[in-house]
């Protein structure tokens, strides 16, 4: 997918910066002052993006450790009624989370760049097999991606749907159900 | 690719073109001189400066030192004031005060429409100022008065040519950016349709042998028209391409394995279509077809295909039948062009020059527009980057063509 964050804030940035606000009424201070805000906004999203997987990576991380102590405090002690139940509790969720935090070992930056790797290494394949394969092996080749293309552009469309541009959006699944067996 | 091609993948940095690189796609891919030319210098050019917003008191000098190069000193500038609509050049209003050329004393409303420092597409002024003025007096076209194909006396290259009455959609219509999605009423569909298929059979029986259209070739009857066409936006493809997408290259290698046969070389709009005219809103008559940036010497079909486009469609009152640019249903389309121009409908070419103008259309949007956009190229950079997600859809319907077409 092209249109990402990056590219949507850092052109939406420009526009501020370079039409809206030299647009605006000097004497209208409450808008001046929101289009400046709005403008740091957006470059603190841009900065924030693509650390907040990180982020939060690193924040759980810390809560699972400081949380496993919490624990063992209360490991030392004879616990009852409402003490007991929320050490239990907090014991059960620092396990669940040390099990998630297991299943979010990639950063998105590399996922991102693996989706990359392979559509041009896909793209190249196509090249090569049409320039220089049989006409059997091009045929098999048109068909795998072009049924690849088929799968992948639904869900393109789908994301893309609140735009606008397509005459029956009704026709398109959700991209929620779509991403559902992910 | 060429071996010199693939042996530069890995190095090659798009937004800082090494001349290695330029040089291979040159050797790589066959298209017009003046095609190529200008793809070479938009390559050139990359690296430079993004783009510099010209207040309208430096357009106005640059259109004035253009104006006194080509006419002398007698002329006044008045009235200078921005233009909005198109995603790829700029436009500036302003009256000229001149002697016209076998008119006399006027004051001229004109329009300066000059390029950002790199286009969502990337065209030649002079193709452009060549191909309206072989127009005018066949068919509505703006009056063009003059090139500044170099960028010489403007910041880009420009055209000052003459402003024309009308509205591309009616005032209480509604519409999308840059001119789709635009639904007319039925009473202004029936006026303009007949209007709409005349000028374009007239556009492709234009004896242009006697027109001056030197930055254009003539491709040879046969296949040449079209491969030009697939090597010159697979071109533009590798030039600004940024995440790959293979079902481009699986078009780019089913449009070579089925390029259609020209039978006759006419003009070609490229980019006819609802939103590309202007008309009186009073009585419907069309008073100038615009946007003759991508016109060319080739096939009809590449005309009947772009205009019957689905992006440009809108529904008729029972939701069930598209309209061609939201005027009449595909069948009456092609039976009233047939009648009014002579020529025959080839479903195969049709059908080709489809799939063709959707792999240009998606390598626009999706390579161009995020390239220009990421470098800050232009001055509508976010409309660009908005216009993106229109791509997918277009690369759908691509997909379900070649399918058909297997």
């Amino acid at each position: 997918m092209q249109l990402r964050s990056d590219i949507q804030l850092s052109t939406l940035i420009q526009a501020m910066t370079n039409v809206i606000i030299p647009a605006i009424d000097s004497e209208n201070q409450l808008a001046q002052e929101q289009a400046q805000l709005m403008v740091g906004m957006l470059q603190l999203m841009s900065c924030q993006l693509p650390l907040q997987y990180r982020f939060d990576r690193d924040e759980l991380t810390r809560l699972i450790e400081y949380s496993e102590q919490l624990v063992n405090t209360g490991s030392q002690c004879a616990l009852s009624g409402n003490v007991k139940a929320d050490f239990e509790q907090l014991a059960k969720r620092s396990d669940d989370s040390q099990r998630l935090l297991q299943r979010c070992d990639a950063d998105p930056a590399e996922l991102h760049t693996a989706v990359r790797q392979l559509r041009e290494d896909i793209s190249q394949l196509v090249k090569s097999v049409s320039a220089e394969g049989d006409t059997d092996l091009a045929g098999n080749v048109e068909r795998v991606v072009l049924a690849l293309s088929r799968d992948q552009l639904v869900r393109d469309r789908a994301l893309l749907v609140v735009q606008g541009w397509e005459p029956d959006p009704e026709a398109l699944p959700d991209i929620n159900e779509l991403l559902n067996g992910v | 690719m060429t071996d010199l091609l693939r042996a530069l993948k890995g190095s090659i940095d798009k937004d800082r073109p090494s001349p290695e690189w330029i040089a291979a796609l040159r050797q790589q891919f066959t298209v017009e001189n003046s095609v190529d030319r200008l793809l070479t210098r938009k390559l050139e050019r990359r690296a430079g400066p993004g783009y510099s917003s010209a207040s309208l008191k430096e357009l106005s000098a640059g259109v004035a030192a253009l104006i006194k190069a080509r006419t002398g000193n007698d002329y006044r500038l008045s009235n200078e004031r921005w233009l909005s609509g198109g995603a790829s050049k700029i436009q500036m209003a302003f009256t000229l005060d001149w002697d016209r050329p076998g008119v006399g004393r006027e004051q001229t409303p004109m329009v300066l429409r000059m390029e950002p420092a790199e286009s969502i597409v990337e065209t030649s002024r002079l193709r452009e100022f060549q191909i309206i003025k072989a127009m005018d007096g066949t068919v509505p076209v703006p009056p063009v008065f003059w090139c500044d194909e170099d960028g010489d006396y403007l910041p880009y290259p420009a055209l000052v040519y003459g402003f024309a009455e009308g509205v591309t959609k009616p005032s209480s219509g509604t519409s999308g950016v840059s001119g789709t999605g635009i639904a007319l009423p039925e009473e202004v569909r029936a006026k303009l349709a007949p209007q709409f298929i005349h000028h374009l059979a007239k556009i492709h029986n234009f004896d242009y042998s006697q027109s001056d259209l030197s930055a254009f070739e003539i491709p040879r009857p046969g296949t040449q028209c079209a491969a030009w066409g697939v090597d010159w936006w697979e071109r533009v493809w590798e030039e600004d391409g940024d995440e790959e997408i293979p079902l481009l290259r699986i078009a780019a290698a089913w449009l070579r394995r089925n390029l259609p046969q020209l039978d006759k070389p006419t003009l070609v709009h490229s980019d006819y279509r609802l939103g590309n005219f202007l008309f009186t809103e009073n009585n419907c008559e069309i008073t100038a077809l615009l946007d003759w940036e991508l016109g060319r010497i080739g096939d009809r079909h590449q005309d009947l295909a772009w205009t019957t486009s689905k992006a440009f469609a809108t529904m008729d009152k029972t939701g069930k039948t598209p309209l061609v640019c939201s005027m009449l249903p595909e069948a009456e389309f092609f039976e009233a062009y047939e009648q009014a121009s002579g020529f025959r409908v080839d479903p195969k070419a049709l059908h080709w020059y489809k799939v063709y103008n959707n792999f240009s259309l998606a390598i626009l949007i999706i390579g161009s527009g995020y390239r220009v956009a990421r470098n800050a190229k232009t001055h509508q950079d976010v409309l660009l980057s908005w216009l993106t997600g229109i791509g997918y859809m277009v690369l759908d319907e691509m997909r379900s063509q070649i399918e058909q077409g297997i």
